[in-house]
């Protein structure tokens, strides 16, 4: 292992643990003093994120591309993207607590991909990264996930803030929360915007795959399809009032945690599978 | 230090100390019951003085006996009585004589015994219990003289103590889970159903907080007219008012009908033709307005008035020292004014 690679995980390892301090740090306040410092949770994600930043451009130093090749590489773009995007929206959205709730989705996915070694396996990257349609395409699909996620925090938010309106719990977390009209509202704007995301990612990788047919992934191509439908018929069930936001909400969840879970699922395929594509980059999600 | 001469004061009742809002609910008496129970008091032999505190929360009997039966005896009768009998109060009451009588009305005065600690609308309920018992002759020198002075105490408490700062009111309380909900209160519609003192306090309450979208749906027309003309809201029909609920995104109930006057069939129909918008009930009424299963309702989030109380209190850890001086002061208070009594008596009993 050269100094460079490393370095790389040592990287991605002190990211895990900013973010698990800044986490940690703010749970307790939250549950010693009722309240906690978002200005602090910003940082601390901030830090994060210039780490992980770090790691991710050493990484592609090491493949000599862009780090999506496996489930490793694709959890740690996913969540540096679902950073970054919550770094350049804070102040459009103004919900403050959502940080809180990133800090420790990024504690979490951060510590379960470092956990488990077996997903950060070794994968040859045959294609050079010069078609410019596949770039484009798995830097779209990638992020369109990362706001699937920032769609699912913001629906956990809002089954939450229900929760403890139901249940009249009013301390700790629950202060924090913002409106249910709000979250229900901003979950509305959230699933089109990934979907399309999603779509025209989808719509670059057919530029490519119409030129080289027999390097497309139908496993992962029917799957990620599927889901962008079942994201689409929620959100169209949800314009038409067919749904309550409740409703909404858990169906966004559960299909998100669909995509996640497949995410290892599709990665074995594509190793257990090379054949034509063996020499190709997989083109969704990579 | 007790003397043989001297009158027996007691109190028996309940409150939300004892009974919780469904128990409250059961001995919740109108007005006129009130009086019948008064007067069904002041027939007993033994009971000389008596005073009947009926409000959403309580219901306590203030007396004095001649100690010709005792105070067990005194505790069945009332329980006894037919409007009281049937309900939880028999179970669920507190009974407390003398010294203990004397702390507990000057508590009561003080907004420390109420269920949102430091609120003042007790003293103007007590004063107008008082006032009535007065009236109707009910009340003799012991009752004067104890609330008379419990007014005093309860004045006192409140400009020497904080107690009272930073009151946490069932309108602001409501207030603030609506933005829980809804976020900006301004966009929200509001029906008021009652057109009572409640309702135009919470009128009121509304108003202040910017809200400009209110409607008000009463029994009396009237009075339902000149509280939407007073506010600058619109009226409908007490008849109609179920029909349109799903119009609106919270719904404040505060009438005085002995039963439902909202079942959950009614707001499951409401909730149909909103699926998107969340509805906000607001029962402030005792006994309740609307049908407690509404509440497990996707999209529903029904408060009561014991719910509301709950969260108002949970801000009372701030005030626990101003509490513990309060409770002080009332101490020293009623024992400053059991030990007059009890020279008086001596006084009375050597002339």
């Amino acid at each position: 292992m050269t100094l460079i690679a490393l370095s790389e995980k040592f990287l991605f390892s002190a990211a895990a643990i900013t973010f698990a301090i800044g986490f940690l740090y703010n749970y307790f306040q939250l549950k010693s003093k009722s309240n906690y410092s978002h200005t602090l949770t910003y940082l601390f994600l901030l830090f994060g994120f210039i780490l992980q930043s770090i790691a991710l451009y050493t990484r592609a130093l090491v493949i000599n591309a862009c780090p999506i090749g496996n489930t490793f590489e694709i959890l740690q773009f996913i969540l540096w993207s679902l950073i970054l995007l919550f770094l350049l929206i804070r102040p459009v959205i103004n919900i403050k607590s959502l940080g809180l709730f990133i800090i420790f989705i990024a504690s979490l996915l951060s510590a379960v991909s470092l956990l488990i070694p077996s997903i950060d396996n070794a994968y040859i990257h045959t294609l050079e990264a010069t078609n410019p349609f596949i770039e484009l395409h798995a830097s779209l699909a990638v992020f369109s996930y990362a706001i699937y996620m920032l769609l699912a925090i913001v629906s956990s938010m809002l089954l939450i803030q229900q929760w403890g309106l139901k249940k009249q719990r009013f301390q700790g977390l629950f202060r924090h929360l913002p409106a249910v009209q709000k979250l229900d509202s901003i979950a509305n704007v959230l699933v089109w915007i990934a979907s399309l995301t999603l779509f025209v990612g989808i719509l670059f990788g057919s530029f490519y795959w119409n030129e080289h047919p027999e390097t497309v992934p139908l496993f992962k191509l029917v799957l990620t399809t599927l889901i962008l439908i079942l994201y689409c018929v929620i959100g169209l069930l949800k314009r038409f009032n067919k749904i309550t936001p409740q409703k909404q909400a858990i169906a966004y969840i559960l299909i998100f945690a669909i995509a996640i879970l497949s995410l290892d699922v599709v990665q074995t395929e594509k190793t257990q599978a090379p054949s034509q594509t063996d020499n190709l980059e997989s083109p969704i999600l990579e | 230090m007790t003397s043989e001469n001297e009158p027996l004061l007691f109190i028996i009742g309940s409150s939300h100390e004892q009974a919780n809002l469904e128990e409250r609910e059961t001995f919740s008496l109108k007005e006129d019951e009130a009086d019948v129970l008064a007067n069904y008091l002041m027939a007993h032999q033994s009971i000389e003085e008596c005073l009947v505190l009926n409000t959403c929360n309580r219901l306590e009997i203030y007396a004095v006996s001649n100690k010709t039966h005792s105070i067990n005896e005194l505790h069945q009768f009332i329980c006894s009585h037919p409007k009281l009998a049937c309900t939880s109060f028999p179970k669920h009451n507190f009974t407390k004589t003398q010294t203990d009588a004397i702390e507990h009305t000057f508590k009561l005065s003080s907004g420390l015994a109420s269920q949102m600690i430091g609120e003042t609308e007790i003293l103007g309920q007590m004063k107008q219990a008082f006032t009535k018992a007065k009236q109707s002759e009910h009340t003799g020198k012991t009752l004067i003289r104890l609330f008379e002075k419990s007014f005093q105490a309860g004045k006192l408490i409140r400009t020497q103590t904080e107690i009272s700062r930073g009151q946490v009111s069932i309108g602001t309380v409501a207030l603030n889970l609506a933005n829980r909900i809804f976020g900006k209160l301004e966009d929200s519609r509001i029906l008021l159903v009652g057109s009572g003192d409640v309702s135009e306090k919470t009128a009121q309450a509304l108003k202040t907080k910017g809200v400009t979208d209110m409607t008000v749906s009463g029994r009396s027309k009237d009075k339902t007219d000149s509280l939407a003309e007073k506010f600058g809201a619109s009226s409908i029909h007490f008849e109609n008012f179920k029909n349109q609920i799903q119009h609106f995104d919270i719904v404040i109930t505060s009438t005085s009908a002995p039963d439902f006057i909202i079942d959950t069939a009614t707001l499951q129909k409401a909730i149909k033709h909103r699926p998107n918008r969340p509805l906000f009930l607001i029962d402030l009424a005792v006994p309740r307005d609307i049908e407690e299963s509404a509440a497990k309702l996707e999209n529903v989030y029904l408060y009561n008035l014991d719910a509301l109380a709950k969260i108002a209190n949970e801000n009372i850890a701030l005030r626990k020292s101003e509490i513990a001086k309060a409770t002080q002061m009332i101490k020293a208070q009623a024992w400053n004014f059991w030990l007059q009594s009890f020279r008086r008596s001596m006084f009375q009993k050597h002339q």
